[in-house]
């Protein structure tokens, strides 16, 4: 890579930086949230790539997670009086803990049953919460007025939260659990005699999915200031999640990135048409697993424009 | 001591004894063949080395440590690796990528940059570091099977345990691989060799295992294997009943085929820009049978594919039956009367073998004639009327492969193509195979068999294609190709 190069990329990198930290001075406190709704997809969306499209593992438990996150900020906000970073901190780590005792059980199911695995145990979150009175069952829960922050605080936290799980998921591709998780995501058993704990480096994987799908729930929990667990378990967040890693691209970085952006573009553009958004939506899916199953940023990065240009990047 | 120590080693599946109280062992450095017909308990036996299932009883020790009871990951760590009979990559990774994940696990090595390092002189040892940056689905079977010994060696291995190396490759690729892997063995390795091809494991190992039913028959160098009366019995004694067999054959020679069944008119095709068939023609007499042979990639399959309507026609005609089908889809096949027997089966694995033949006399036409038919396709393999009701994933190689002919079959097809009929299987269940598909010729079936195998094949058909690069290069009666001296060097490597 040539120095001119390298040097335009970090003043490109650098002027990207500026305007994301600049976004909230500049923009109306719509356009503001719907950035922060950006980064919110953008963290789900990397941390589900990182499961189905490198390892492999087709989880339908995104809303489950997200919930357990919003309802351990939530309740630790409401009852204990804990700043709101501090609760969505705790959020991430019980979805963790939660990921952890589920593993064991939940590992045993390959592929498809994975994924439907993972859906009951969330919809069976979603059950549970409704009825439980100590989270406030189907009405849910208040956090007192002042224990929330500024639109444009939510923003930068959110933006960080995108931000670390991205680069989180770009670090660990390049460690030997990243090759693992590509491994077994390739092939397990042929994993397996490669000398890869299967198991263990699942759970890794899981467990960062489940940590950084709580923060962001932790984080939102705040921002929306009540919850209750049929917006907050709605299975909308595991589809949504899904569908922007698929458009975007699967098994790619720049991939979640985009298919959120275009995810939230759309839905912006079709806001008027609120019968027809998901119709849309759909259709759009289906002809995007149709026609360019690597999703669009799969696509741009085999097309012959996009190799040469990385080709003589490297 | 030795490296590798298995007494009484027992695996049961329901009331089927896979493998039956085995006992052997592996010195430092020495070579074991393991050999024995399909279903014979070879690769079982791998398994049950590599922890894939638990044993029912006895013990194992590698390096003077037991193993049983270990899981297959453990297992690799501690210096075993294992290769696949169908090589098994990690296919949207790139070459070295599929060889740092062995090290970076297995082999000591933790820093992914310095695993890449060593992956390239391992990928220089197998002659693919060129394609270092290829994803591993670009690779062709050879490079893939060279793939999987870079990959076992990745983990730095102490024992290698090699499955069917040689299947699938053609005279002069089983060559080079058998080069390789003397390599190995010649800087110390220790080996244990399971393989169908004689001249690969009689050339490399220093003792000899024969199994069959799950047991133990004989352990000896190979020379005295070779001249082990039993061995020829269960393994080799084929060959005779091979021999008198052609010659029966010879009789309806008389019945001169009448017209052509199928023929294909210069036809161009291939796969998007990629052109592999280049003006090919060929001429199906009714009730004959036609060898189509050439190596790996050499377009046999996708002419088939072609046939059958599954990649488009860039030029030419095909016709069936005096009719044009050109503009036919492949799911018009079965009415029009054409079937084939894919390579690597295709079976419902998870189906019974009565469902599997059922599933074959999907056409209007057939259907009506399910029920005799199905007794047909008995009366041709008995082994499958007493396994009907079994799952087809259970049943050996050879007997897979018969629920694939008779799968065939069950459309009531005027033409059947089988493509690589002989694939990975046991000299004993070749016969077998080829005495059904003659027996099926006979009855008034045409057929098209497409073969790698130039000996087996040549020695069946009355006709045959040899096709090279997309090209068919020579054609003609089966006993002047067999003394065509482009044969002889090409295919039997004189």
């Amino acid at each position: 890579m040539s120095a001119a190069r390298t040097y335009a990329q970090w003043v490109l990198l650098a002027l990207l930086a500026a305007a994301l930290i600049a976004a909230p001075q500049v923009f109306d406190r719509y356009t503001v949230f719907l950035l922060y709704l950006l980064w919110l997809n953008v963290a789900l969306a990397q941390s589900w790539n990182l499961l189905a499209g490198y390892a492999g593992l087709i989880s339908l438990g995104v809303s489950g997670f997200f919930g357990i996150g919003a309802y351990t900020a939530g309740m630790t906000i409401a009852h204990l009086g804990f700043p709101f970073l501090l609760g969505a901190f705790l959020g991430g780590l019980l979805s963790a803990v939660f990921a952890a005792i589920v593993a064991t059980p939940i590992f045993r199911f390959r592929g498809i049953y994975f994924a439907i695995g993972t859906l009951i145990l969330s919809e069976a979150l979603r059950i549970f919460m409704i009825n439980w009175k100590f989270t406030g069952s189907a009405e849910g829960l208040n956090m007192p007025l002042e224990s929330g922050a500024s639109s444009a605080t939510y923003y930068y936290v959110m933006l960080c939260v995108a931000a670390g799980s991205t680069l989180l998921v770009v670090a660990i591709l390049k460690t030997r659990l990243g090759m693992g998780l590509r491994a077994l995501g390739n092939n397990e058993s042929s994993a397996q005699n490669m000398g890869v704990n299967t198991f263990k480096t699942k759970l890794w994987a899981f467990l960062f999915a489940a940590f950084v799908t709580g923060v962001a729930g932790g984080v939102h929990a705040s921002k929306m200031g009540s919850i209750e667990p049929y917006s907050i378990f709605n299975t909308m967040w595991t589809l949504s999640t899904a569908n922007m890693v698929i458009i975007g691209g699967i098994g790619t970085i720049l991939g979640p990135i985009l298919g959120s952006i275009f995810v939230l573009a759309l839905g912006e553009l079709l806001a008027d048409y609120q019968t027809f958004h998901l119709a849309i939506t759909g259709v759009l899916l289906i002809l995007i697993i149709r026609f360019i199953p690597a999703g669009i940023w799969g696509e741009i990065r085999a097309s012959r424009w996009a190799r040469r240009i990385m080709g003589a990047a490297r | 001591m030795s490296l590798l120590e298995l007494r009484n080693v027992t695996k049961q599946f329901g009331a089927v004894v896979a493998v039956s109280a085995v006992s052997a062992s592996i010195e430092e450095g020495e070579t074991l063949g393991v050999m024995g017909p399909n279903g014979s308990g070879k690769t079982t036996l791998l398994n049950l080395i590599m922890g894939v299932y638990p044993m029912d009883g006895g013990q194992m020790r590698f390096a003077g440590k037991e193993i049983g009871g270990l899981t297959t990951d453990v297992i690799s760590r501690k210096g075993i690796g294992r290769t696949f009979q169908i090589p098994q990559p990690f296919l949207k990774m790139t070459v070295l990528e599929n060889v740092v994940v062995g090290d970076v696990y297995g082999g000591g090595h933790r820093s992914v940059r310095a695993a890449r390092s060593r992956g390239m002189e391992i990928l220089e040892k197998v002659s693919l570091a060129t394609k270092a940056g290829l994803e591993a689905r670009q690779l062709g079977l050879l490079d893939l099977k060279r793939l999987e010994l870079a990959k076992v060696l990745s983990l730095r291995p102490r024992l290698l345990l090699l499955d069917e190396t040689a299947a699938g490759l053609v005279e002069a690729e089983v060559s080079q691989l058998q080069g390789l892997i003397l390599e190995l063995k010649k800087s110390g390795l220790t080996i244990l060799i399971i393989e169908h091809v004689l001249s690969v494991i009689f050339g490399l190992s220093d003792r000899i295992m024969v199994l069959n039913f799950g047991q133990k028959v004989v352990e000896a160098p190979p020379a005295a294997i070779s001249e082990n009366r039993r061995v020829h019995e269960i393994y080799l004694g084929a060959k005779k009943a091979e021999k008198g067999h052609v010659r029966a054959k010879e009789a309806p020679e008389v019945r001169k085929p009448p017209g052509s069944l199928l023929s294909v008119k210069h036809v161009n095709s291939g796969y998007g820009d990629f052109q592999v068939l280049f003006d090919v023609s060929m001429e199906v007499p009714k009730g004959d049978i036609v060898g189509l042979i050439g190596v790996n990639g050499s377009g046999k399959s996708t002419l088939i594919r072609t046939i059958t309507r599954q990649i488009p026609l860039k030029a030419g005609e095909i016709d069936f039956n005096g009719k044009n089908i050109s503009e036919a889809r492949p799911f018009d096949m079965a009415a029009l009367g054409i079937a084939q027997c894919i390579e690597g089966r295709k079976l419902f694995p998870e189906l019974t073998v009565e469902e599997n033949l059922e599933i074959g006399a999907y056409c209007a036409r057939a259907r009506q004639m399910r029920n005799t038919t199905l007794k047909e396709v008995y009366d041709l393999f008995p082994k499958l009327l007493d396994r009907r009701w079994q799952v087809v994933s259970t049943l050996s190689g050879g007997e897979q492969q018969m629920v694939a002919i008779g799968r065939a079959l069950m459309a009531r097809p005027e033409l059947i193509m089988f493509d690589e009929l002989s694939l990975g299987l046991a000299p004993i269940v070749i016969d077998d195979l080829y005495k059904a598909i003659e027996k099926i010729n006979e009855l008034g079936t045409t057929i098209i068999l497409v073969e790698q195998n130039v000996h087996r094949s040549l020695e069946v058909v009355n006709r045959a294609y040899i096709i090279e690069r997309g090209r068919i290069v020579l054609s003609g009666p089966a006993d002047e190709l067999m003394r065509n001296d482009h044969v002889k060097e090409a295919y039997f490597g004189l």
